[in-house]
């Protein structure tokens, strides 16, 4: 609920029709901090930042202009206040500007910066196995611990929670893919806990993706999607779905693209979300000097169709009890 | 045709511009409807090829075969789809997902494919389409998350097939339609304007055929108006009053006709009373017997002539036949007569000899007889006209008889005048022969004497005994000139002399006169001026040499009879005419003059002013008379004014024609031209051309030409007439030249002959031929005029006649030819110009020349032919040699004669070469 409100007050600005200069927007932000600050009880699991978060020049590096990337970093933004020196989209002519930290929004971004010598990096808005791929190619980053990140991805935990909350009684759950992915292990172990069986399907490069699908289908009450270009693309989704409609098996999406597209349902993360997580994490770093290890964001949206869900003939509970009890049985960090 | 006419060009005006708007409009439309249609057709299959691809994306991803197939069933119940086939995304044919036969897939997909989606032809459309995966849209951070954008690859394709049989059928549907609209359109069209047409064209002719009635004359025809046609009606309207018009005026017409007529009518008859009462006039006035006889012969008109004539009344005779007053048969002959002339239509006169019954006497009558005829044909009635013919064949007769005695008398007188005519013809040739005779007798001792005396003076010094030669020099030289003046005159009494008419230059002969005179006049210091008037033309036309011969007559009387003082020759213009000039000459002295009892006599022959003149200044007394004469026959006058001891003046005026300049004869040619003058050539030349040619020379020159065809004929006509010379041809017929040369000069009467030949052979051997044939000398043919002129002048100077000669003694002042004295201009070459030189050689020719002729002359006397030959011969060459031609030739002559044994000839011609010495040596002398 807070979170809500605090992204409805965060984003009010959007809702300006005039462009709003960066001055008033700062001077906005910062008096909507303030106020937040004064009347908001302070926010789930993290401590409140120290004063010294002033002294701390911080610089968004975007992937692109527009979109989510501008999302998250307004609300960043505004979360920080004036503290935030440089907003810069990813241009190979700019360089990266001196800041005491970096924040990197998306892969693009998060590529260039850990190449560059930008001192600390704080990577957002890209996918684990994103960030593992930058820890790869850039062991120097990956020694350091001032290179850190927010997950996209959502926790197993989570996604478990939602298929359990969502869909009690479906105890087979599909997975498809072109290779298995990493937190295949976990996906299996979190099921089996609450009484799930995983089945997994891997799409055969020399044969139509629908007949893997309907191998999966056969033994699947309900399919789990993960991010898989292999599988999931703008091309495939529909037919995915018509599939899975054709055999009355929901899927599971995860995000909220994939909600509006068909799936029934998905959990994800906001931009906004993940820019609050952002600024706690650079307070701390105005503090500690280091960033905590990369982690899965915090806070989450659930997004229900409700649209797939009747002519699916599902009862299914709302969004936001979804999220609820999600948030409920999800304690602490994964 | 006019009915044809309008209806066309209405029909074309209406039908025309119809059909090519239908036209266009249907093209147009037709057109777009098919396109209309097929975009239809197409639209409508792509449409469904969209929705079959999207609607079987599914199937297709999923491999769903019957899924597949509801689609393409779905499809395939659309109207006009024929095939459907869904391929793969590999291209294969999904197995159910065809139906139609897949044998034709490939065809299909060779059609339309991905690079050609839409294939149409005639009879089928052939779409291609392929099946795309829905594109679902992704945010950024589904993007971030691992889902790509991907490019939507095909999963599969479908073709359909859709048949445009339907469409086509329509099409055609359309096309008919549209066709046969169109014909109803335009036969409607067709009929309106044909109706329109003919509602134009029936009025027209209506009034066409009224206007042709009109013009039949039926005025009376009107048209009823036209209330559909505005113009129509315009015109209607206008034919009728023009109608109307017509009518009135007609009627106005006829009216004033009638009246008219009646006028004339009535004029008429009176003028036909009147010119009959005429007419009958002067039918009884006629001298002649008028009668008018009807077509059975009764006598309906007689006129009191013809009363007179037969001696009865008209009264009695009218409405009868005569038949009662004249014998029977004569009437029967009329009546036949009468008949006969009314059946041939013809009118005829003859003679007859009637009784008649008055005067009971026999008369012959010349009767006219003419039928005359109605204008049907038919007899009307006879006219005859009859004269009594009586008496003049009686005086015929008589005539007759007169005319047949008159003949009798008139031959028998014509034969006795005949007769007369061939002895005064004989008595002239006798005379003439005498003449010529006389003449060659007289002179050729003449020329003895005064050779000798020219001689003797040569040698004698002795003062007297020079003056004792000298006088016999002038009396010889008289004589001479006495001689040629008779003969001059006989001549001219005979008229044989002609006049000459050609062109020649006043001046020129003037100047010659002068040239011959004035020498004269300067040995005795008297002035000789020459004044021609301006206004005299240059080139006249006439005989210069009679002119020139009166002058020179004129001026030596007045040199003669002048002491001192001056002579004046004048030539004035008296009057002009378009083609004449009348030309006064006149020679003026200071002499002695004449009185005027002796001016009548003057001109008379043989008359002097007294004897006295001829005491003192000589003369022959025939000068005047000549010159007289000569200026009668150029037509002109002559005269003379004189006063004693002051002067004389005589003149003369003749007509002359205005000429042009003469040929280009110099002035010497007068002279060849004078000797020729009224010479009797003979030719004998066998070619017709020829003969002209050398006729027309010879006349133009004013010889008398005769021809014959070949020797014989010439020596035929030689024997018959007297000739001066023959021209002869070599070849001839019969008798060719040589031989007939031969002949001549064997023959004694004409052995004298000149012969010259005309040879086409200029060889040197054909003229040694001529000359050893006897002939005399040679011309080349073709001859040049002058050439003929100049031969023949030389050979006849043996002629009896001299042209007319000089009247005084003291100067050698004849027409002679100067070259054919001696020729200077050769010796001046030879000597190159010395005076003396010239002089001294001449001299010396003169010296052994007349030694030669001395030679001659006794051999002559010694009838020595042979010598005579030599001797001729001889003489030749010197008088070559100094340019004395003349003489050279009178040599060659001589030589022929002496050849010929020619005595009389030889005689003759020696006579000439002293005389010619003569007038040699005194040339010389002058120099």
């Amino acid at each position: 609920m807070f979170i809500l409100l605090r992204h409805l007050i965060f984003n009010r600005e959007n809702l300006l029709p005039v462009p709003v200069p960066d001055f008033t927007k700062r001077l906005c932000c910062g008096w909507a901090t303030l106020l937040v600050l004064l009347f908001c009880p302070a926010s789930s699991g993290y401590a409140e930042p120290s004063v010294d978060v002033q002294k701390l020049s911080v610089a968004i590096v975007q992937s692109e202009e527009g979109g989510s990337y501008a999302e998250f970093s307004d609300a960043l933004r505004k979360t920080l206040g004036d503290r935030v020196l440089t907003h810069v989209e990813i241009d190979l002519d700019k360089p990266i500007p001196n800041a005491g930290l970096v924040v990197a929004v998306g892969m693009k971004a998060a590529t260039t910066v850990a190449a560059s010598n930008a001192p600390a990096v704080l990577n957002v808005l890209i996918p684990k196995a994103g960030y593992e791929k930058l820890l790869r190619d850039f062991p120097r980053r990956a020694s350091s611990h001032t290179f850190g990140a927010i997950f996209l991805d959502q926790p197993v935990h989570r996604q478990v929670l939602l298929i359990t909350s969502i869909l009690p009684d479906k105890k087979n759950v599909g997975l498809l893919y072109s290779s298995p992915p990493k937190e295949l292990p976990q996906f299996r172990k979190e099921l089996l806990e609450h009484g799930l069986s995983l089945h997994v399907q891997a799409v055969n490069p020399g044969l139509p993706l629908s007949e893997s699908l309907q191998e999966l289908l056969h033994s699947s009450e309900v399919m789990l999607a993960q991010p898989d270009a292999a599988v999931y693309n703008s091309s495939t989704i529909r037919n995915i779905l018509l599939a899975t409609y054709r055999s009355s098996v929901p899927l599971i999406g995860y995000s909220s693209g994939y909600v509006k597209a068909g799936a029934l349902c998905a959990v994800f993360s906001s931009p906004v979300q993940i820019a609050t997580q952002t600024a706690a994490l650079i307070r701390q770093f105005g503090d500690l000097h280091v960033l905590p290890v990369a982690q899965y964001p915090q806070e989450f949206e659930v997004l229900v169709n409700e649209q797939v869900a009747r002519s699916l003939g599902l009862q299914i509970k709302s969004a936001a009890k979804l999220h609820d009890e999600i948030s409920a049985e999800n304690g602490g960090e994964p | 045709m006019k009915r044809y006419g309008i209806e066309r060009q209405i029909l074309l005006v209406a039908l025309i511009p119809i059909l090519v708007m239908a036209a266009l409009l249907e093209n147009y439309f037709i057109y777009s409807r098919f396109a209309d249609l097929d975009a239809a057709l197409l639209e409508r299959s792509q449409m469904m090829v969209h929705q079959l691809a999207s609607s079987s994306e599914y199937a297709v991803f999923s491999g769903n075969g019957a899924l597949l197939q509801q689609d393409v069933d779905a499809t395939l119940a659309q109207q006009d789809v024929s095939k459907v086939v869904v391929l793969d995304a590999a291209g294969k044919p999904f197995t159910g997902g065809a139906s139609g036969g897949y044998g034709q897939y490939e065809t299909l997909f060779v059609k339309a494919n991905r690079s050609n989606p839409v294939y149409q032809d005639g009879d089928v459309l052939v779409l291609y389409e392929p099946i795309v995966a829905t594109q679902v849209k992704l945010d950024e951070l589904d993007r971030e998350a691992g889902s790509m954008l991907v490019a939507g690859k095909p999963l599969g394709s479908i073709i359909i097939e859709v048949s445009k049989l339907h469409l086509n059928r329509h099409k055609h549907e359309i096309l008919l339609f549209n066709l046969v609209v169109t014909l109803l359109i335009l036969m409607a069209t067709l009929v309106v304007a044909l109706w329109m047409a003919r509602s134009v064209t029936r009025p027209i002719m209506g009034m066409s055929t009224a206007i042709r009635r009109i013009g039949e004359g039926n005025l009376g025809t009107r048209l009823s108006p036209q209330p559909r046609v505005l113009e129509l009606n315009e015109l209607a309207g206008g034919i009728n009053r023009m109608a109307q018009q017509l009518q009135q005026d007609r009627d106005i017409l006829e009216q004033r006709i009638a009246e008219a007529t009646r006028e004339l009518r009535s004029k008429s008859t009176e003028a036909l009373r009147a010119s009959e009462d005429r007419l009958l006039e002067i039918i009884e006035v006629m001298p002649v017997a008028l009668f008018v006889k009807d077509p059975a012969s009764r006598i309906i008109l007689m006129n009191r002539a013809c009363e007179k004539q037969w001696g009865m009344a008209f009264e009695d005779l009218q409405g009868t036949d005569a038949s009662q007053f004249f014998p029977p048969g004569q009437i029967a002959d009329f009546l036949a007569m009468d008949k006969k002339i009314f059946a041939d239509r013809v009118k005829v006169d003859f003679e007859e000899k009637t009784w008649n019954a008055a005067f009971d006497e026999n008369r012959t009558v010349h009767t006219f007889k003419k039928p005359v005829f109605d204008s049907e044909g038919n007899p009307l009635y006879l006219i005859g006209v009859s004269v009594d013919v009586t008496e003049r064949k009686l005086s015929e007769e008589n005539l007759l008889k007169l005319n047949e005695s008159l003949e009798e008398r008139i031959v028998w007188r014509t034969r006795e005048l005949a007769q007369a005519k061939e002895i005064a013809e004989e008595a002239n040739r006798a005379k003439s022969q005498f003449i010529a005779n006389m003449s060659h007798e007289i002179r050729t001792p003449m020329n003895s004497v005064l050779g000798m005396a020219q001689l003797a003076l040569r040698a004698e010094t002795n003062p007297r005994q020079r003056d004792y030669l000298k006088k016999i020099q002038f009396s010889g030289e008289h004589l001479l000139g006495i001689i040629d003046g008779i003969l001059d005159f006989s001549k001219i009494e005979a008229g044989k002399l002609n006049i000459e008419i050609v062109n020649f230059d006043l001046g020129a002969a003037i100047g010659n006169v002068a040239n011959l005179v004035g020498s004269g006049a300067e040995e005795k210091n008297i002035g000789f001026d020459i004044e021609i008037d301006p206004s005299v033309p240059r080139y006249l036309r006439g005989d210069p040499l009679r002119l020139c011969q009166v002058l020179i007559n004129f001026t030596n009387n007045a040199i003669k009879f002048t002491e001192q003082g001056e002579i004046i020759v004048r030539a004035t213009k008296v009057s002009e005419s378009e083609s004449e000039v009348q030309i006064r000459f006149q020679v003026q002295d200071t002499g002695i003059g004449i009185a005027n009892e002796v001016i009548p006599e003057l001109f008379r022959p043989f008359q002097q002013a007294d004897s006295s003149i001829t005491r003192k200044y000589g003369g022959s007394g025939l000068g005047l008379a000549i010159s007289k004469q000569l200026v009668m026959l150029m037509g002109g006058e002559v005269g003379v004014e004189s006063e004693m001891d002051k002067g004389s003046t005589f003149w003369f005026r003749v007509p002359l024609g205005k000429g042009s300049k003469p040929e280009m004869l110099p002035v010497q040619d007068q002279q060849v031209m004078a000797a020729i003058n009224d010479a009797h050539i003979l030719l004998a030349e066998d070619s017709l051309f020829n003969q002209q040619v050398a006729s027309e020379f010879l006349k133009v020159a004013g010889c008398v030409v005769s021809v014959a065809g070949n020797g014989k004929e010439a020596l035929d006509l030689l024997k018959k007439q007297h000739f001066d010379c023959v021209l002869m041809d070599i070849h001839m017929p019969i008798m060719d030249g040589f031989e007939t040369t031969r002949l001549i000069r064997a023959d004694a009467t004409m052995a004298g002959m000149p012969v010259i030949a005309m040879t086409a052979n200029a060889s040197a051997e054909s003229r040694e031929r001529c000359l050893a044939a006897g002939m005399n000398d040679f011309v080349s043919k073709p001859f040049k005029a002058y050439v003929l002129y100049a031969a023949l002048a030389n050979w006849l100077s043996m002629r009896p006649t001299l042209p007319a000669g000089s009247f005084t003694p003291s100067d050698e002042a004849t027409l002679t030819d100067d070259s054919r004295i001696i020729d200077l201009s050769v010796l001046a070459e030879m000597m190159s110009g010395h005076p003396e030189r010239i002089s001294e050689f001449a001299n010396r020719f003169i010296m052994s020349t007349s030694a030669d002729l001395d030679e001659i002359e006794k051999s002559l006397e010694r009838n020595d032919m042979e010598e005579l030959l030599a001797l001729g011969h001889r003489a030749k060459s010197p008088a070559r040699m100094v340019g004395a031609i003349g003489f050279a030739n009178l040599c060659q002559e001589l030589e022929n004669c002496a050849r010929n044994g020619d005595i009389e000839l030889a005689r003759d011609i020696v006579s000439q070469l002293r005389s010619l010495l003569q007038q040699i040596s005194r040339r010389i002398e002058a120099l």
